[in-house]
């Protein structure tokens, strides 16, 4: 009998994660798991799983700065947000950087960093906006502002950032299935893989398959 | 070559001409006389109803990409103007778009992307020729398609069509829903929306304006998720090259709602599961893909029940997995077990519980056969048993599409189209009953 994770009582919910390869196991009471935004009925619509992950941003009994704030952009306010589940604009995600990280591990189990495709022209989408700029998001740096950004901005908008097992482990992987997919002869699956590991600086792909990918600054092989 | 789309609102001169869209029910007069879907596609059955791999147990697979243009706000915070002006630009972007490539025909694009040491595809080398190309092909397009009798002539070539679906008439925006090519909440909404698909096949369709400004579909039929993903990469990759996505490299694509950023993609896979039903396991389907945060839902997606024996399997996650992980996930670790646990259990059930199964699925096509009203949902309910019963060999005399696309052609608003009067409640109730009779051999 496990008792909960968090604060010792009997635990009711019992979930088994497995994480690059590393079995975690969380076991929870009904009150936590509600309160860690773990779902617990069947089906729980979106805005709502986000309320409840956030608490309700009225039952707050100190005023909320958290609540206030609001995008440069858009002016979406982070209260907003929280009845909503929805972000007003692509901005919002620098804007709201510090209070979205941990909500989005949480709800993508434990997922912080983008794995899979980028766009050709990645960040040509996003133009620089008034408040903490976004930092490594532009390939031409033009109109960055030079206002401090936090340790959120600089993390959100800074390149995904794997630990040195998380990418050995996404490396092999990506080398089984460029394998496999060569195998099946399905060459736009490969391709796709190998500009993945080409993303993750794979020193082992052979050069022949190497290729320049000028619109993405954080994926330079050579370095 | 970049664009910004607002300051671009002249209309590309290739566009028009390009023909991709050419016969498409462009003019909203003709959509609501015609129907959005030409009656000869809704009588000859959905595509990805058809039989495909493993379509014994599994319907069909679905991958859908949530994009975002980088300087606009999301559809919900727009003012209808700048939904207008959103429309516009897509519209302009998605009807150049190339014809899409047959999945069978992909020994052809081998020789582009085979030679892995050339440099990255030119950005559309040659536009000219390729558009000329397409131009030719489009012109051979049948103008103005006039809907033939049901069956009665080849379905037309490959086509592009647009819809504003704030436009379009209540009848033809829940014919839509039913032919899962746009979501209940597009077909709600009244501010400006679009939506893009190819007929005849709808493999493809695009929503404009829904949570995200695009919602990229491509549907197939069978287990196909590894086919459904290349597709889509491909489209995905044509329209990026001519508008800005909102990406970050540590989020990836940026969504309305956090819960889709990263990939911005939802695979699902539909299942068939009566056998898991009947013997009472499926709970054990639900509790394993819950163990690998797998969503299941029912037939039409978020917070609906299951009808029809059918049960979404989609992701969950999409920040910290690439596509083809969660490919791997669903098509390779957890969908063939479960087409091999639903396998095992129609094949007890036939072969140790012979009586009770043939009681339920000899009930089920009596009714069909005997009924003279019906509701949809004792439409659905009863055919799903009679699939059952055919792909267990129980019935001899039905043909499996038979029952699987009358399936879709019983739903209320496919029912009106396919008989071309739009009729109340009661009415449908009737000639559904008739409909099923008539398709069963009933009497």
């Amino acid at each position: 009998m496990h008792s909960c994770d968090l604060c010792g009582n009997p635990a009711t919910i019992h979930e088994t994660a497995v994480l690059n390869g590393k079995k975690l196991e969380r076991h929870l009471c009904q009150r936590c798991a509600v309160k860690m935004g773990m779902v617990v009925n069947e089906v729980v619509p979106v805005a709502a799983m986000l309320q409840q992950m956030l608490g309700p941003a009225e039952a707050e009994t100190t005023p909320d700065i958290d609540s206030v704030k609001y995008c440069p952009t858009c002016r979406t306010t982070f209260g907003k947000f929280r009845s909503t589940g929805l972000f007003g604009c692509p901005h919002c995600y620098v804007a709201f950087a510090q209070q979205l990280m941990p909500l989005l591990e949480r709800y993508h189990e434990g997922g912080a960093n983008h794995i899979g495709k980028v766009p050709r022209r990645a960040g040509a989408g996003m133009k620089p906006q008034p408040g903490p700029a976004p930092r490594n998001s532009q390939s031409d740096g033009a109109g960055a502002s030079s206002s401090p950004a936090t340790d959120a901005h600089r993390d959100i908008c800074g390149p995904a950032e794997l630990s040195p097992q998380e990418r050995l482990a996404r490396v092999m992987a990506l080398r089984n299935q460029l394998e496999m997919a060569i195998a099946s002869e399905d060459y736009r699956a490969a391709a796709s893989l190998r500009d993945e590991l080409i993303n993750l600086g794979d020193p082992e792909l052979p050069r022949s398959t190497r290729r320049a990918r000028p619109a993405n600054p954080s994926a330079d092989p050579a370095s | 070559m970049s664009q910004d789309p607002q300051s671009h609102p002249t209309p590309d001169p290739d566009g028009p001409e390009s023909g991709a869209t050419a016969g498409g029910p462009e003019g909203e007069s003709s959509v609501n006389t015609r129907g959005v879907v030409p009656r000869s596609i809704i009588a000859a059955g959905a595509a990805w109803l058809r039989p495909g791999p493993h379509s014994d147990v599994v319907i069909s697979s679905r991958v859908r990409l949530a994009r975002n243009l980088g300087d606009h706000d999301f559809p919900h915070r727009s003012t209808s103007r700048q939904r207008e002006q959103l429309l516009a630009v897509c519209q302009l972007t998605l009807r150049g778009l190339p014809p899409l490539s047959e999945p069978g025909a992909s020994a052809t694009d081998l020789a582009s992307v085979q030679p892995v040491a050339s440099a990255p595809t030119p950005p559309k080398a040659a536009p000219g020729s390729s558009k000329a190309a397409r131009a030719t092909k489009a012109s051979t397009l049948p103008q103005g398609v006039k809907p033939p009798e049901p069956s009665a002539e080849p379905l037309p070539a490959q086509q592009y069509v647009w819809v504003n679906m704030h436009k379009l008439g209540q009848l033809d925006k829940t014919l839509l829903v039913e032919r899962h090519l746009i979501s209940k909440e597009h077909a709600k909404g009244t501010e400006p929306r679009g939506l893009y698909f190819t007929l005849p096949d709808e493999r493809l369709a695009i929503m404009v304006n829904e949570e995200d400004h695009l919602r990229i579909q491509v549907i197939r039929p069978g287990l196909a998720l590894g086919q459904a993903i290349s597709q889509i990469d491909q489209v995905d990759d044509d329209i990026e090259h001519q508008l800005n996505y909102a990406f970050l490299p540590r989020l990836g694509y940026l969504t309305a709602c956090p819960t889709n950023v990263g990939v911005g993609a939802r695979l699902s896979v539909m299942l068939h599961l009566p056998g898991l039903r009947l013997t009472g396991d499926i709970e054990k389907v639900r509790r394993a893909a819950k163990d690998m945060s797998l969503a299941v839902r029912g037939y039409y997606g978020e917070n609906s029940e299951s009808v029809a024996d059918l049960y979404q399997l989609s992701n969950q996650t999409t920040l910290g997995k690439s596509e083809a992980d969660l490919r791997r996930e669903i098509e390779v670790e957890i969908v063939p077990q479960i087409v091999d646990y639903e396998r095992k259990a129609r094949r007890d059930l036939r072969d140790k519980k012979r009586r009770h199964l043939d009681d339920h699925v000899f009930r089920a096509l009596g009714l069909l056969r005997s009924a003279r009203l019906l509701s949809p949902e004792d439409a659905l309910a009863n055919l799903s048993l009679v699939r059952l019963g055919i792909v267990t060999g129980l019935i001899d005399d039905i043909a499996e599409q038979q029952a699987t696309q009358l399936m879709l052609l019983t739903q209320p608003a496919h029912l009106q189209r396919y008989l071309g009067v739009e009729l109340d409640q009661q009415r449908r109730r009737e000639v559904r009953a008739d409909l099923v009779r008539q398709q069963l051999g009933g009497n």
